[in-house]
Formats: C-alpha cells, sequence, structure tokens
C-alpha cells in the first residue's frame, strides 16, 4: 500500500514531539520546527508533482485510481486503509484527488512560511512552534481523512491549537476572541456530527453493500463517495428527503468555518487578536476546511440535496460578497479590513459551488487555493507593520512608501491581487465562478443577477486601492519617527508568495488542471436531476 | 521577405522585459533614460515592420490567416494554448483595425519617453512604468482572446495610476484614484458582456465569436442585444470617453505629467474606440444598428459638449483634454453612420472615418500634450490670456503649437480634417442634413482654437516672456515627427485609409 499520505501526517506529529522534547531554547525549538515544516512542505510538493507528471512514480508508487472490493472505481488516489475499530465500522483510511491535493500542498506551505515570518518569536517559543506544526498535522489530516471518524477527530484537533494559539499569544482581547471561535466552530462540528450519525445509521450499510460487498454500518466516507457515482441505486439508500436535513446539518458546520454570513462573526475577533503565524493558518487554511467540506461531503455525498438546494448557497454567497464588502468600507484597522475581505471572498465559494457546472465549482474550488496565498500575505502585511510602527489603523500610517519601498511592493501586489488583478492568482477563480454562474445550471432566469455579486467587485477595489492610495502615497505622518523596512526573514516568506501569486496568475495550470478534473466528476453528480 | 516569427510575443515581451532592464541597470538618471529610449525603439521597429506587412508591395510578407475558418482575415497570429480545459488561450493577431493603432502606440511611447527627458524624480521607476504601459496597450489591441483581452485591459490602468499619483501635478492623488475607480468600474460590464458571449458562444476565443456574430449565431438578437450593447457602449465608452461618462478625464489629462498625458490622450482613449469596434459592432451587429440613435446621441453630444466647455477653458492643458472629448465624439458618430447606412460607400465612411479619427487624433492629441507641458514648464504657467506674442520668442515652439491647432481644428491638408469628413460624409448618408448639427460645431472648435493662438501666439509682445527659452530639444524632436506625420497623411490619406475602407466594407458586408 502507498505511504505517502501517512508519512505526510507522521513528519509534522514527530515535529510537534521533537519540538515539545528538544526545543528548549528559541533557537533549537525554532529550527527544528523549521526542519519537520520543510520537510513535510517537501513532501507535500512530491505529491503534488506526482499528479502532474510520472516522474515521481518509482518512489511514491502509481497513480492508480482506488478500486473497491466490488470493483467500482473512484478517482481516489494514493489511498491507504487499516482497519481501526472494525466492530463499529471505524477504519483509518486516507486518500487525496484533485479537490485535496492543492489544499495539502498549501497547508505546510504556510505552515513553514509562517514559521520563518515568526523568527523572533521569543515569549513561550516552544509551545508556539510546537502548536503551529502541530496544527500541520492536524489540518493534514482533514484533507485526507476518507474515513467519518477519523475526519472528525482532525476536524476537533484543529480546534485545540488554534484556541491556544489565539488565547496565549494574541492580542489585547484574545481571551474573549479564542472562546468564541472555540464555541462557535465546537457547536458547528457538534451539528455537522448529527449529520455524521445520521449517514452512519441510514445509508452506510447499504452503500458499504454496494461498494465493499459487505452490510455492515461503516464511517467509511468512500462508500458513500463511490455509491453516489450510482446513481438511482444511490437515491433508493439515501433519498432526497434524507439528503437534504443532512446536507442542511453539514452546510450549518461548513458555513461556521467557511465562513458565511450570518455565521461569521467570530471571525473579526478571532483573526484580529491572533498573533500573525496564527492569522495566516486561520485564514489560509481553517477557512478552506469549510470550502473542502462543502466539496468533499456536501456535493461529492449529497449531490440531490446539493443540486435542490443550489438556490440556497447562491444567495449565502451573494449575501457574503455584499456585506463583507461595504463592512470592509468602513474600516481603518488593517487586519479587520483583511479580515472581512476574507468573508467576502469566501463567498465567491458557495457561488461558484450554485452554478452546478464544471468551470463554476472548478473555479469555486481555485478560490480556495488563490485566496490561501492571498490572504497570508495580507495578514503578514498587518503583522508587519504593527511591529514597525506600533499600529495598524490606516489614517496613521499614511505615506510610508518612501521610507518602506519593498512592504508597499508588496503591499499593492497583494491588495491588488486580493481585488483579483489579472494577471494575478485570484483573477482566475473570481472570473471561472462568474462565467460558471451565468451558465448555472438552474439559473434560468436568474442568470442576469450576476450583476449583484459583480457590483461587489467594485466595492473591493474601492476598499483596497483607497486604503493602498492613502498608505503608500498620502501625506506621511511625521508622527511614525523612521522606519525600518522589511527583515530578512520577512522577505523571504513574502517572496515566496507573492511570487507564487504572479507565477499562479500566469501560469493557473499545475493547480487548476486537476481541480477542473476533480469539478468535472461533481459536475457529473449535479448534473443530473 | 516573409516575417515567420513571433513577432507579436516579441512586441509584448519587449517592453516587459525592457521594464525590468531599466529598472535594473537605471540607478544613474541617464543610463535609465538611454536605456528605456534605446529599448522602446525595439517594438517601434517591429511594429512599422506589421504595418508595412499589410502592403505586399513593400516587400515584407505577414501571412494572412482565416482562423476556424473565419470570414475575416488576421495576420501574425498566433495560437497557444493556456488553460485549454476553459477554452481560454494564448490566441493574437492584428489587422487592418488594429495595426495602426499598435503602431501609434509604439511610436507616442517612444516619443514620450523623449519628452520624459527632464523628469528628475525616480527616473528609473518612470521609464520602466512606460514600458510597462506599453506591452500591456499593445495587449489589447492584439489579444483575440477574450480573457487576455481582458487581462490587459485592467493591468493597463496600474501603471498609468501610478505615473499620475507619483509625477503628477498638484491634484494627482485625485485624479489618478478617479481615473482609476472610474475605469475599474466601468470594466464591470465589460465583464458582464464577456460571459454573456461565453455563454451563447461557448469559446473566449473573439474570433470564432466574431464569426458567430456574424452568421447572427451569438447574442440572440432584441432586447438581449440591445442590454448588452449597451452595457459594453458603457464600458468601453468610459475609456473613449464619451459624455456623460467624460468626467474622469480632464483631471486626470491635467494632473498627469505631460509624458503621461501623451499615452493617456494618445492611446489609452483608443482603447475604447478600438474594443467599441472590435466588440460592439462586430459582435453585436443587430444591437450596433437598433441602437444607432444612442450612440448617434452619445457622439453628437460629445462633439458640441466638449466644443463648448473649450470656450471656457483658460487653461490650455484642460483645453486639449476637453478638446479630446469632442474629437472622440467623431467615433461614436461614425460607428452610429456605419450602423444606419450599413454596407453602402456612406456607411463604410462612417466607419473608416471613426477608425482614422483615432489614429489622427492620437497624432495631434499627443503634440497638443507636449507643447502644453512644454509652455507649462518653461513660462510656470498654462494660462492662455498670461501668454502674449510668443512668437517673437519662440518661433519654433509657436510654429509647432500653430501647426498642432490647426490640424485640431480639422484643417484641410492636415490628417485631422480626413478623418472628420469621412464621418461628415458618412453622417450625410445615413442621418441627411441633421449632419449640420455636428458639421457646425467646427465652428466652435475653430473658434477656440483660433482665439488660444491669437492670444497666446500672436499679437503684442508681454514682456513677461521676452526671455522666454524657446522649445527644448527632446520637445522639438517628437513634434517634429508629429507634424511631419500630420502633413503626409493629410495630403495622403490613401496610404492608411485604403486599407482601412476594405477592411470596413467587408466588417459591414459590403465585400
Amino acid at each position: 500500500m502507498s505511504f505517502i499520505l501517512s508519512l505526510l501526517l507522521i513528519v509534522p506529529f514527530a515535529g510537534f514531539l521533537g519540538i515539545l522534547i528538544g526545543g528548549a531554547t528559541q533557537a533549537r525549538a525554532k529550527w527544528i520546527a523549521l526542519i519537520f515544516s520543510v520537510t513535510d512542505t517537501v513532501l507535500a510538493t512530491a505529491l503534488l508533482v506526482a499528479f502532474l507528471v510520472p516522474w515521481l512514480d518509482p518512489v511514491l508508487g502509481a497513480r492508480i485510481p482506488y478500486v473497491s472490493p466490488t470493483g467500482m472505481a473512484a478517482p481516489l488516489f494514493y489511498v491507504e486503509q487499516y482497519p481501526w475499530v472494525p466492530p463499529l465500522g471505524m477504519s483509518y483510511i486516507l486518500g487525496v484527488d484533485g479537490l485535496s491535493v492543492p489544499l495539502i500542498f498549501l497547508t505546510p506551505l504556510l505552515g513553514t512560511l509562517s514559521i520563518v515570518f515568526s523568527w523572533d518569536k521569543d515569549y513561550r517559543p516552544r509551545q508556539f512552534y510546537a502548536l503551529l506544526v502541530l496544527m500541520e498535522f492536524s489540518i493534514t489530516g482533514v484533507f485526507m481523512a476518507l474515513d467519518f471518524f477519523l475526519f472528525a477527530v482532525f476536524w476537533e484537533i484543529v480546534l485545540i491549537p488554534m484556541f491556544f494559539l489565539i488565547g496565549i499569544w494574541g492580542g489585547t482581547n484574545r481571551q474573549y476572541a479564542s472562546f468564541k471561535f472555540f464555541v462557535y466552530t465546537h457547536v458547528g462540528f457538534v451539528i455537522m456530527l448529527l449529520s455524521i450519525f445520521a449517514m452512519y445509521w441510514t445509508g452506510s450499510a447499504g452503500l458499504n453493500a454496494l461498494v465493499n460487498g459487505t452490510l455492515t454500518r461503516t464511517f467509511d466516507m468512500s462508500v458513500f463517495l463511490i455509491g453516489a457515482t450510482a446513481g438511482s441505486d444511490y437515491l433508493r439508500i439515501l433519498p432526497l428527503a434524507t439528503q437534504v436535513p443532512v446536507f442542511a446539518a453539514f452546510f450549518f458546520g461548513f458555513g461556521v468555518k467557511l465562513p458565511m454570513v450570518p455565521l461569521h462573526t467570530w471571525l473579526p475577533d478571532a483573526h484580529v487578536e491572533a498573533p500573525t503565524a496564527g492569522s495566516v493558518i486561520l485564514a489560509g487554511l481553517l477557512l478552506k476546511m469549510g470550502g473542502y467540506g462543502l466539496f468533499r461531503i456536501g456535493f461529492g455525498m449529497l449531490p440531490a440535496a446539493a443540486r435542490d438546494l443550489w438556490w440556497v448557497l447562491a444567495v449565502f454567497g451573494t449575501v457574503s460578497m455584499l456585506y463583507a464588502s461595504f463592512v470592509c468600507l468602513a474600516q481603518t484597522d488593517l487586519k479587520r479590513l483583511v479580515a472581512y475581505s476574507s468573508v467576502g471572498h469566501m463567498g465567491f465559494v458557495l457561488l461558484g459551488a450554485s452554478s452546478l457546472v464544471q468551470l463554476g465549482i472548478a473555479g469555486g474550488i481555485y478560490q480556495l487555493f488563490t485566496h490561501g496565498l492571498i490572504t497570508a500575505v495580507l495578514f503578514m502585511l498587518a503583522g508587519t507593520i504593527k511591529h514597525v510602527t506600533g499600529t495598524r489603523e490606516i489614517p496613521a500610517i499614511t505615506g510610508i512608501g518612501p521610507q518602506m519601498p519593498q512592504y508597499s511592493f508588496v503591499l499593492i501586489v497583494a491588495f491588488l491581487a486580493s481585488v483579483g488583478l489579472p494577471g494575478l492568482a485570484s483573477f482566475w477563480s473570481e472570473f471561472f465562478v462568474f462565467t460558471g454562474f451565468y451558465q448555472g445550471l438552474l439559473a434560468g432566469p436568474w442568470r442576469a443577477l450576476i450583476v449583484v455579486p459583480l457590483l461587489t467587485i467594485a466595492v473591493t477595489a474601492a476598499y483596497y486601492v483607497w486604503s493602498l492610495h492613502k498608505v503608500v502615497m498620502g501625506e506621511p505622518n511625521r508622527a511614525l519617527g523612521t522606519l525600518h523596512d522589511l527583515n530578512e526573514h520577512e522577505k523571504i516568506s513574502y517572496t515566496v508568495l507573492v511570487g507564487l501569486i504572479i507565477l499562479a496568475g500566469l501560469f493557473p495550470l499545475p493547480f487548476f488542471g486537476m481541480i477542473y478534473e476533480y469539478a468535472g466528476t461533481l459536475a457529473g453528480l449535479v448534473g443530473v436531476p | 521577405m516573409l516575417l515567420d516569427f513571433p513577432i507579436l510575443t516579441l512586441l509584448l515581451v519587449v517592453p516587459a522585459v525592457g521594464a525590468a532592464v531599466v529598472h535594473l541597470v537605471g540607478r544613474n538618471a541617464n543610463v535609465a533614460r538611454l536605456a528605456g529610449l534605446g529599448i522602446s525603439l525595439i517594438p517601434l521597429a517591429l511594429s512599422v515592420l506589421l504595418l508595412l506587412g499589410f502592403f505586399p508591395s513593400s516587400g515584407i510578407e505577414l501571412r494572412e490567416e482565416r482562423p476556424f475558418g473565419s470570414d475575416l482575415s488576421y495576420r501574425a497570429y498566433e495560437l497557444a494554448p493556456w488553460l485549454p480545459q476553459t477554452s481560454v488561450s494564448y490566441a493574437v493577431g492584428v489587422d487592418e483595425l488594429s495595426v495602426p493603432l499598435v503602431f501609434l502606440t509604439a511610436l507616442l511611447t517612444t516619443l514620450a519617453l523623449a519628452v520624459n527627458w527632464e523628469e528628475k524624480h525616480r527616473v528609473r521607476a518612470f521609464y520602466a512604468l512606460f514600458l510597462l504601459l506599453e506591452t500591456t496597450i499593445i495587449g489589447v489591441f492584439v489579444a483575440l482572446d477574450f480573457f487576455l483581452f481582458f487581462l490587459f485591459w485592467e493591468v493597463s490602468l496600474v501603471p498609468m495610476y501610478f505615473i499620475i499619483a507619483v509625477w503628477g501635478g498638484p491634484r494627482k492623488r485625485y485624479a489618478a484614484l478617479k481615473f482609476f475607480f472610474y475605469t475599474f468600474v466601468a470594466s464591470i460590464p465589460v465583464l458582464l458582456g464577456i460571459f454573456v458571449f461565453f455563454f451563447y458562444g461557448g469559446t473566449f476565443n473573439m474570433v470564432q465569436l466574431i464569426e458567430l456574430a456574424r452568421s447572427g449565431s451569438l447574442v440572440p438578437s432584441g432586447a438581449i442585444q440591445n442590454l448588452v450593447f449597451i452595457a459594453l457602449l458603457a464600458g468601453f465608452g468610459t475609456k473613449l470617453p464619451t459624455w456623460p461618462l467624460h468626467t474622469w478625464l480632464p483631471d486626470a489629462h491635467v494632473e498627469a505629467p505631460t509624458g503621461g498625458s501623451v499615452i493617456l490622450a494618445g492611446i489609452l482613449l483608443k482603447l475604447g474606440g478600438y474594443a467599441i469596434i472590435r466588440v460592439n459592432v462586430e459582435m453585436l451587429p443587430q444591437g450596433t444598428r437598433e441602437m444607432y440613435w444612442l450612440t448617434a446621441a452619445l457622439g453628437v453630444i460629445s462633439i458640441l459638449y466638449g466644443a463648448v466647455v473649450c470656450l471656457a477653458q483658460q487653461d490650455l492643458k484642460r483645453l486639449v483634454a476637453f478638446s479630446s472629448v469632442s474629437h472622440m465624439g467623431f467615433v461614436t458618430l461614425g460607428v452610429a453612420a456605419a450602423a444606419v447606412a450599413g454596407p453602402t460607400p456612406g456607411g463604410i465612411l462612417g466607419l473608416g472615418g471613426a477608425i482614422f479619427q483615432m489614429f489622427a487624433h492620437g497624432l495631434v492629441s499627443a503634440a497638443l500634450f507636449i507643447i502644453a507641458g512644454s509652455m507649462g514648464h518653461r513660462a510656470g504657467t498654462r494660462n492662455i490670456s498670461d501668454f502674449g506674442g510668443i512668437a517673437s520668442v519662440n518661433p519654433k515652439g509657436s510654429t509647432f503649437m500653430m501647426a498642432a491647432f490647426l490640424a485640431s481644428l480639422g484643417l484641410p491638408g492636415l490628417v485631422g480634417f480626413v478623418a472628420e469628413l469621412a464621418v461628415f460624409l458618412g453622417t450625410y448618408a445615413a442621418f441627411g442634413l441633421l449632419v449640420l448639427v455636428p458639421i457646425l460645431t467646427v465652428i466652435f472648435t475653430a473658434a477656440y482654437y483660433i482665439w488660444a493662438m491669437q492670444r497666446a501666439i500672436f499679437g503684442p509682445l508681454n514682456p513677461r516672456w521676452k526671455d522666454l527659452h524657446d522649445m527644448e530639444r527632446h520637445d522639438v524632436a517628437p513634434l517634429a515627427v508629429l507634424t511631419a506625420l500630420f502633413a503626409v497623411f493629410g495630403i495622403l490619406p490613401f496610404l492608411l485609409m485604403n486599407m482601412t475602407l476594405e477592411w470596413c466594407a467587408r466588417v459591414l458586408g459590403a465585400a
């Protein structure tokens, strides 16, 4: 059996233990963290490469689709399957496809860059770096798990380190923010658990028989993923009347994570109070778990419900985009502005999903990836300006262009990328979301309503370009004194991310190709009434 | 000699790479200027080759292609896959519509870099931005894939924003922001149009979409096509600019540095006109025909409004800015005339006049802004009333000023006349005696220019200017080139007009 996926879990977990054991000093802790995180990044890149070209097949094994015992094939790769608690139907199953691989690539990448960015963390560094690496472990686990129980375990393990990261190393209001974050996402999770149990009790036995040949209840997600391709057989076991409430509960849980207006209110506080590395992981990865879940479970396992409820996705997506962009206009704190803009950008994911066509779904999934890159830079920018000037208030940091040219350059690129300027990564995702939505399968006469989310682009441009204008080119604020530009490790993090944003903007194919392929399978599922 | 290499990709890559080169080697301002100017000569040479490729007698040959079996032909066509799953490709090519504009872009960029010689502040960034801008503008003209088209359309805003915001006049920040927001918001209806085209056509390739439109199988005619036409007219018309979407222009033009105004007025505005013809006219033919009244009204109002407002202007640069609004109205009017008159000689002249007006106005307004910038720099004021009788102390400057003013008011023998005459002939063919309305505005145009000349150049010398330096070399050389081109294309317009009119005939369905 292949081993690369387990390796992607073992390495960060070993890193976590290694830092706790060996990280007595700040220097030791951060170097151990960096070594394990870089190794993890290399492995994740290898996985990405394996999905593009066959060069690594001798090492990783051939990339062949998983075939169930009854001969049904699924586009899941590098599947590892070990029994865990057989009487309860829990197994240790991992598998990846075009949806998860870009996100798995993103995880240790952002983890490594946040470690590099936080190179000078001197308050309780051992625990800090250990928790960052633990997050790499748990987030990767969420993206790979193909057993519902395993998925749930990883999902919760994500919450705990983030709770501590915010609560211990965060800003002035960190206790409130960390508790709010934990309670919100935990409640969302508990509601999701209801759906998981519903799937376990109602459908899993029948599907297990269909896919694996054994009529026992199971938490195995692959029976649902593979079974969904069986068409009417699937609807017999999991009819629409069951799928809809199950989808709704999952949608609630993923909606809290994504986040979706009106379940988003944990996010501004959590993001603003988190330390920079925490915000980068939170915005860059945790939010993507919500999107991942929507596609993996909502679309992949409950396609009839997803098809029926497309308009719910469209409405919530549009509302998120509208509400968040207008709220951003009122923000003066740079970090809070970026936090709310994340809410708006995640609206695109819902809008793309609601289209029910391959292009729109692919755009929505790709938005997860591109937004992850861009928001990481944005939060790092907020962190830099705070430690250089002591404030994040936009009216106070005007005219820093001349004194901080490198910072200004990164700011310009990141802001324009977030606006969705063509030539930078997220234009592709936003463009395809809109193109797909206009082609929406069930959109009918409502497709003209695309003008509503389209206009939010103008509002987004307004708040970003206005802020950029003031910060880079405004009247210099004398009260700030002399400012120093980026330091060495900030430069590394920014260079990698800006480079990727530009590269993915010009050559999206390496990431988009596998996403588009995966979106095709989803479109095939939801396309049939 | 057959040009078999990817000339258009080179045209796009050289200025962009050149911008990076200028930034890297240009720590010393003079090195930056020379490197920038020198690099800009390469796309200029390439664009001349491109232009000659359309004239078989020149000896330069560009392969004529009809991609996807299209009716209309394109040259220097390149097609490479980009994101094949989504039918987004790298498709570039030129035809008789775009090639004069590509040449104009390369020419004006070189001239603008020459004019910028006296800029002392952050020279390497300044020159690099102009080269980057050149890539994005040429990109719009040569893109034959809508994704690529939109990419260049949007990205062209960024260098221009910085050119105005960093090197501009007293209200530069306000003007730059206004420019960016207006044109950015205006691109949203363009995006909507692209989605609609993809929905009905299944592709982003503009050649295919034009072919589908010509056979009536793109956007269904009637309400849908009319709505899309209006949306795209609003989006492209903001750039042209047409009244009432023109209000960003006076501030942007006045506050931009001289070289910036040269590019802004000389070529950036033509993006709007080009797009109206490439997209609205070619891809929404029924919409163009049915909405002729809107296009005609906007055109006439722009011509009239711009001219009347010019009469009230004291600032020379602001006068030229509003005259641009007026002159660009001819483009819209020409399109309307072609829409009504159709594939008749009148209609062909209307559309051909609109296209030639873009070329003509590009040359003339570039000259006008160089003059305005030079006057302002040397005299410290651009107020026309402040000047007086400078002909005696500034013979070179005054000559060029007079030539440019006369070209702008449409003196026969200079390039502006040909374009305006063609549009008027088309308008008469389409609308009969209503052509008298735009013709009479020629009186206003003549009025404000002659007043300005009289006030500034002739008459008794205002003693304040008795020591005014004449125009400097870096302004004279570009003006000499431009003035020569006014005369050449004014006396021998058929050099370009023949191929333009042939193209219009084919597009309108006459050939």
